[in-house]
């Protein structure tokens, strides 16, 4: 009837969706490792119409493009680094830089986190606070006495009642991506490889422009409060003005009824 | 007398498809790079008051100032171009974001069809070519750009860098009537037929890394277009009432008393 009212309310579903990620962006204000996302959103198909009533004979085509609406195209995550936190506590792991921490799922795939902050579980293996263990696998000696993650991704261990030799026990091997933004998010703070972010790439902390790991920390949420906000009210106030257009539509078509009494 | 009626009925479809068109701008107003459409009603030349006049002219007095009111003999004519103003820039800091300041458009290849488009909300696709949102590839001066792993800069010319070297230049061309071109959704735009797209030259080119061009709709300023069309509307619908009284008195009335 009136395109205007259709095209309005792809205004406020798109608004509310808009509000969607960021109340989610907000939720995870203190998440360690979460990655802020942002909508984009991209105008629909035009129509070309000629005004209704116009004789032939005009010299120039006189079209006229109307659109649709407006649709959301997609959220990107934004890899900005997070807010530092100090924690003291050796298998917290920051990666400061590019790449992701390899975590195996119980399916035997891989998961990718920059969530570093890990434990250990009943066998001693470093595993994320889900309880996945971290790629490839490291396990404590049961008579450790101090743990130490050196800035190229080193863990070693001093032995109870051997103060003096350090002992190696691997290096953290740490995956960069083609497209980071290609990575689809799988909650609990990891991300799946996809056909758009590409196969990862390993390597050592440090090398080949990957990042280096600082233990003792925790790379918190990359969200900012005040812009997170700020887009919200914004979004609200693209919602009401979506919500006017259709009382205006509303009332035009009550003008149209109220013609012939 | 009845093209009075005609009159006012192509008034308020007029003012209906401003409406529809001005819809469109507000639900945009937060869609990266989007370009509002801009609307201008004007008497038909085909038709209007002139050629009115060579053809012999309104019959009756009341005819005639209907027309008059209505600019024209129901030669009316909503025209729309697309207003290619600059949006605001916000700061997005992802390497792929980019945004144009100033005249031009990026070149992109959907299919076999080279559109132009504001959106520089690239990324890249798995074969590390940059692509738009919706996947179309972005073309440099030589085609697509690939990306090779590395640090990605794009310079203020245009100019694609990895690690500090050249791997291409994204292709920026203008229109001498940039307004004529054709919106087809996804923030693209096509080249009607004999319009000849110049590529800017380097020096003039400035593109923004890490920043994205927004809508360049004024809400307010759109809200308030979309009220004085819907005040048009009901005035033009009683204009189509006056008229149908009219008829209504000519027919019923006077034929009774004659």
């Amino acid at each position: 009837m009136i395109r205007a009212m259709s095209t309005a309310a792809s205004g406020m579903k798109a608004q509310q969706t808009n509000i969607d990620t960021i109340s989610n962006n907000l939720a995870n204000v203190n998440t360690a490792g979460y990655k802020k996302s942002h909508v984009e959103f991209q105008d629909l198909l035009y129509e070309s119409t000629v005004p209704t009533g116009r004789g032939s004979g005009l010299a120039e085509p006189n079209r006229v493009e109307i659109g649709h609406g407006v649709k959301m195209v997609g959220t990107n995550k934004i890899f900005s680094q997070g807010l530092v936190q100090q924690t003291s506590n050796p298998l917290d792991m920051m990666i400061e830089g590019d790449g992701f921490f390899q975590v195996l799922l119980p399916d035997g795939t891989t998961a990718y986190t920059r969530d570093g902050s890990f434990k250990l579980d009943a066998e001693r293996n470093i595993v994320t606070t889900t309880g996945y263990r971290l790629q490839p696998p490291i396990q404590i000696p049961l008579d450790a006495t101090e743990i130490a993650i050196a800035r190229d991704g080193t863990v070693s261990v001093l032995l109870q009642g051997d103060s003096s030799t350090v002992q190696d026990l691997g290096r953290l091997e740490i995956a960069k991506f083609p497209n980071v933004g290609g990575l689809t998010s799988r909650g609990g703070n990891l991300f799946m490889a996809s056909p758009a972010s590409g196969t990862p790439v390993l390597g050592f902390a440090g090398e080949d422009g990957l990042g280096e790991v600082a233990s003792g920390f925790l790379e918190m949420s990359n969200v900012e409060t005040v812009e997170e906000l700020v887009s919200m009210i914004s979004a609200q106030r693209a919602y009401e003005l979506n919500s006017r257009t259709i009382s205006i539509a509303d009332e035009m078509l009550q003008t149209v009824n109220q013609m012939k009494r | 007398m009845i093209k009075g009626l005609r009159t006012a009925e192509q008034a308020m479809q007029v003012q209906l498809t401003r409406t529809n068109m001005l819809a469109n701008n507000l639900a945009n107003a937060d869609a990266t790079g989007f370009k509002q459409m801009l609307t201008r009603v004007a008497e038909s030349e085909a038709d209007g008051p002139a050629a009115e006049r060579a053809a012999g002219g309104a019959t009756t007095p009341l005819d005639r100032d209907l027309v008059t009111a209505a600019g024209g003999r129901g030669g009316l004519d909503i025209r729309a171009a697309v207003d290619f103003r600059q949006g605001p820039l916000r700061e997005t800091g992802r390497p792929t974001d980019v945004a144009l300041r100033g005249d031009g458009l990026f070149r992109v290849r959907r299919g076999e069809e080279e559109l132009y488009t504001r959106n520089g909300a690239f990324t890249l696709n798995a074969q590390r070519q940059l692509v738009t949102n919706s996947g179309d590839l972005v073309l440099g001066s030589g085609g697509p750009l690939t990306l090779p792993d590395g640090g990605l800069s794009i310079a203020e010319d245009g100019g694609v860098m990895v690690d500090g070297a050249e791997v291409g230049r994204l292709a920026v061309f203008a229109f001498a009537d940039a307004g004529g071109l054709v919106p087809r959704g996804d923030g693209l735009f096509e080249a009607p037929e004999g319009a000849a797209a110049e590529a800017v030259p380097q020096e003039r080119v400035n593109v923004a890394q890490g920043m994205l061009e927004g809508s360049n709709v004024n809400p307010i300023d759109t809200m308030v277009a979309m009220i004085a069309a819907q005040r048009a509307f009901e005035l033009e619908s009683r204009m189509l009432q006056a008229a149908d009284r009219t008829l209504d008195k000519s027919v019923n009335e006077l034929s009774r008393k004659a």
